[in-house]
């Protein structure tokens, strides 16, 4: 047992031991980093630099880096024994931190260190953002070791000029403003090669070893289709230090010609631009560089150029004042800068575009609330009329019924003359003593009778002036018509009209409503009265006819009127159309919609012989019973 | 009973107002006799005796108004009494304008119908009584001879016996024989009789 214990422990004491090494090598280790810069800290070209440098820093090792900055300042203290003694702090300052990688920046930079540094920055793997003038003739150290990643900054002058003169071409002068620190002589030597290049026509003034106010002045009086570089100006030849932008500002804002610089860092004072570095894309750069070296990257494995942080760069502004903005003379490729927020200029298509569209979409809705209104408008209308139509139907209705009423007035006097007649016979009869019982019962029988036929009259006209709409029902069409004949059997006799019916043998069964079917054939059979009325003609008949066809029946009512009127012959089963001066014109429509509401088929024709046959078709139903 | 002699044709289409009139024309102790169509009347009957006609205004094919000229002419011995609906006012002065003797109103009130009933009948009585009045002189002036009926027409306008004479170139005496003569056909006892029946329309065509 105690054996095996022992065993176990030992593993287990292996194991923790083997565990607590291994987190101790993957601990994140803090980087430290010193950048140097050679100007001073106001230096614009820098904040992009150290902010591109930070971000890529940042992203990739968090904050587990400690950037140093350093600014040697030897624009600002150019004489003496200052650099040396800025170095002699230095030496000591960072002699106890165990520094990773060294960022230097700025004209002469890795000259200063070598001159300076202790061994221990000397041999720190580095990378170098010195100005490269190899090609003017200056050989100037940029690699401060065998592990030092360069990034070439040159000045580019001649492309410059060369795109000044593009985009103007009538230019005649060039003038060349120039300090007199040592940087600035170096600026001024690269325009001077530069220039060299150039179409020999063009006149090249330079403005060196003058005070900056006689350079303004000088500046300020420019002959015409003059241009300015404004090269560089850190000190002028009373020894004032003035920064790069500052002095661009100045020379541009007194020169009454455009004003070109090499480098950013005028960029946005009042120079038009040119083929510049862009200290974005450097800071950007250096930082990738950066995060390689510290990750153990081979730093002569490094190749940059210089595409890879120059561009053609202008500001909108000064392009603006100097009316060449939008010009076809600008390279292609710029980026243009500073463009004003002219939201009418700059999003003119989306602005006319946009009220277009506001125009466009308030003539719709105006549109569509006018059709809105007028279909409100129409459906009034439409109410309107339909309730007109209505009422008109029922007056209609009023006047029809007023025409049953007096047939009925006549068919029921008849049985009710037959009745009182009867009835005062039997008290005659009884009153002289002549009743007997068979006498009597006759009496009454006739009485009974008549008063049956009342009833049924009664009866079939109760289903005709119905209102209400009823469902349809199996009905036998043959009966209708007899109701309706009988009805109007008097109307006949006193309009002096012959009523002939032919109908069919055996009944003929239709599914329909009793009274709307009714209502058809009494509108037909009234219609084809009045026509008759017109004319002057002993011996008038209307016939109505009852045929079966296959599946169908149909009821024909023929006149011997005058014939449809050719002016209303189409539209003659439309509401209102009449040659009547009784009535409303809307007995036919409605038994058009009638008809069509049975599925059937309503049509009227002149007859060869005269008059008019108007005719209905409805579909027969078999009869079960 | 002065009906007994009376006879009411009944003309209407509808078979209870047929028989439900002469029903109580029955009872009232009126002799009836109806017809559906008033051609069927005309066809069938032949009455010359007092009586009536109770006929529909509205018939069918030819209506009561379109008959009565035809029934008149026929039948002078029968007035018309008209039977009409309700609202048949127009028509019904028309058919009195043109001579009906009345006209009565569905449903007809059995009072108004014996008075309008009884007073065709009374006024067919008068005609019936004045045709065998005419038609009894009628006969008897068919006996004159034409002489005798030469001397009439002189006698009725008024002219003395000797005027006639010159006016026949006859003499008075045989003016007188013919007078004597006229007076005992025609039965008369005086001129002014004469002249009374010689005033009856028509009585001279023959």
């Amino acid at each position: 047992m105690t054996k095996t214990k022992i065993i176990s422990f030992f593993f287990i004491f292996i194991t923790l031991s083997s565990l607590s090494f291994g987190s101790t090598e993957q601990t994140p280790r803090n980087r430290n980093i010193l950048i140097l810069f050679s100007l001073v800290p106001t230096t614009p070209a820098y904040r992009v630099i150290l902010d591109g440098i930070r971000s890529q820093l940042t992203s990739e090792f968090g904050y587990s880096c400690n950037v140093q900055i350093e600014y040697l300042e030897t624009d600002r203290y150019p004489k003496g024994n200052y650099p040396k003694e800025r170095f002699d702090l230095y030496n000591k300052k960072y002699k106890n931190i165990d520094l990773d990688l060294l960022i230097c920046v700025g004209i002469d930079i890795v000259g200063t260190i070598k001159s300076y540094a202790d061994r221990y920055l000397l041999d720190l793997p580095t990378i170098s953002l010195d100005y490269d003038f190899s090609a003017y003739g200056f050989s100037t150290e940029i690699s401060l070791n065998n592990q030092t990643a360069v990034i070439p900054l040159k000045v580019e002058a001649e492309k410059t000029i060369n795109t000044a003169l593009e985009i103007f071409p009538e230019t005649k002068s060039i003038f060349i403003f120039c300090g007199v620190s040592n940087g600035d002589r170096l600026f001024h030597v690269v325009s001077e090669e530069a220039v060299k290049k150039i179409d020999s026509h063009k006149k090249v003034i330079f403005i060196t070893d003058t005070s900056m106010m006689d350079a303004l002045g000088i500046a300020h009086r420019l002959p015409e289709n003059s241009i300015v570089i404004a090269s560089s100006f850190t000190t002028d030849s009373k020894q004032v230090p003035y920064s790069n932008p500052e002095s661009v500002r100045l020379i541009s804002s007194a020169a009454n010609a455009p004003v070109f610089s090499y480098t950013d860092t005028g960029f946005g004072e009042g120079s038009i631009g040119g083929y510049m570095i862009d200290f974005t894309k450097v800071g950007l750069l250096t930082g990738e560089i950066a995060v390689k070296l510290l990750n153990g990257v081979d730093p002569n494995s490094i190749k940059v150029t210089e595409k890879d942080y120059y561009e053609y760069l202008f500001d909108w502004r000064e392009l603006e004042r100097w009316h060449i903005a939008g010009s076809d003379l600008i390279p292609e490729e710029s980026i243009i800068l500073f463009k004003d927020f002219n939201p009418i200029h700059q999003y003119k298509w989306f602005i006319i575009g946009g009220l277009l569209f506001l125009i466009l979409q308030t003539m719709l809705i105006l549109n569509l609330i006018r059709l809105n209104r007028k279909q409100k408008l129409l459906t009034l209308q439409i109410i309107e009329s339909e309730n007109k139509y209505r009422e008109l139907v029922r007056e209609d209705r009023i006047l029809r019924i007023g025409q049953l009423t007096a047939s009925l007035s006549h068919e029921l006097n008849q049985p009710l003359t037959a009745i009182l007649s009867t009835a005062q016979a039997g008290i005659r009869f009884i009153d002289s003593n002549k009743a007997n019982p068979e006498l009597l019962k006759e009496l009454f029988q006739h009485i009974a009778e008549d008063d049956k036929r009342t009833a049924s009259i009664l009866a079939s006209i109760r289903g005709m002036l119905k209102v209400e709409k009823r469902d349809k029902e199996k009905v036998i069409l043959n009966d209708l018509i007899e109701e309706v004949l009988a009805i109007y059997k008097s109307e006949a006799i006193i309009r002096r009209i012959r009523l002939k019916a032919i109908l069919t043998a055996d009944p003929v069964c239709i599914l329909a409503d009793r009274t709307q079917i009714q209502q058809v054939i009494m509108n037909l059979v009234l219609n084809a009265f009045q026509e008759m009325e017109k004319i002057q003609k002993k011996d008038k008949t209307l016939w109505i006819t009852e045929s079966v066809e296959d599946e169908h029946v149909t009821v024909s009512v023929k006149d011997q009127g005058r014939g449809i009127d050719a002016s209303i012959k189409d539209t003659v089963f439309k509401p209102f159309v009449t040659s009547k001066k009784e009535g409303m014109g809307i007995g036919l429509a409605l038994s058009h919609s009638i008809i069509h509401d049975h599925q059937g088929r309503i049509w009227a024709e002149n007859l060869p012989e005269g008059g008019a046959e108007f005719s209905f078709r409805l579909k027969i139903i078999q009869d079960e019973g | 009973m002065k009906n007994d002699h009376a006879k009411i044709f009944i003309i209407d289409d509808d078979e209870a107002i047929r028989r439900s009139l002469s029903l109580l024309l029955n009872s009232l102790g009126y002799t009836t006799e109806t017809f559906p169509s008033a051609e069927e009347f005309l066809g069938s009957v032949d009455y010359r005796e007092a009586g009536c006609i109770l006929l529909d205004i509205f018939l069918e094919g030819k209506t009561g108004l379109e008959l009565q000229e035809e029934i008149k002419s026929k039948f002078e011995n029968l007035p018309i009494v008209y039977i009409t609906g309700m609202g048949d006012i127009p028509m019904s002065v028309r058919a009195l304008k043109k001579g009906a003797a009345n006209f009565l109103q569905k449903p007809i009130d059995e009072i108004q119908l014996f008075d309008a009933v009884e007073e065709a009948v009374s006024l067919s009585h008068q005609i019936v009584s004045e045709q065998k009045e005419i038609s009894r002189i009628r006969s008897l002036m068919s006996t004159l001879t034409p002489r005798e009926n030469e001397v009439l027409s002189y006698l009725i306008t008024g002219m003395l016996n000797k005027q006639i004479a010159a006016k026949l170139n006859i003499t008075e005496h045989t003016v007188k024989l013919h007078r004597g003569r006229i007076t005992e056909k025609l039965g008369v006892k005086s001129v002014a009789e004469i002249v009374r029946m010689a005033g009856i329309p028509d009585i001279r065509q023959s």
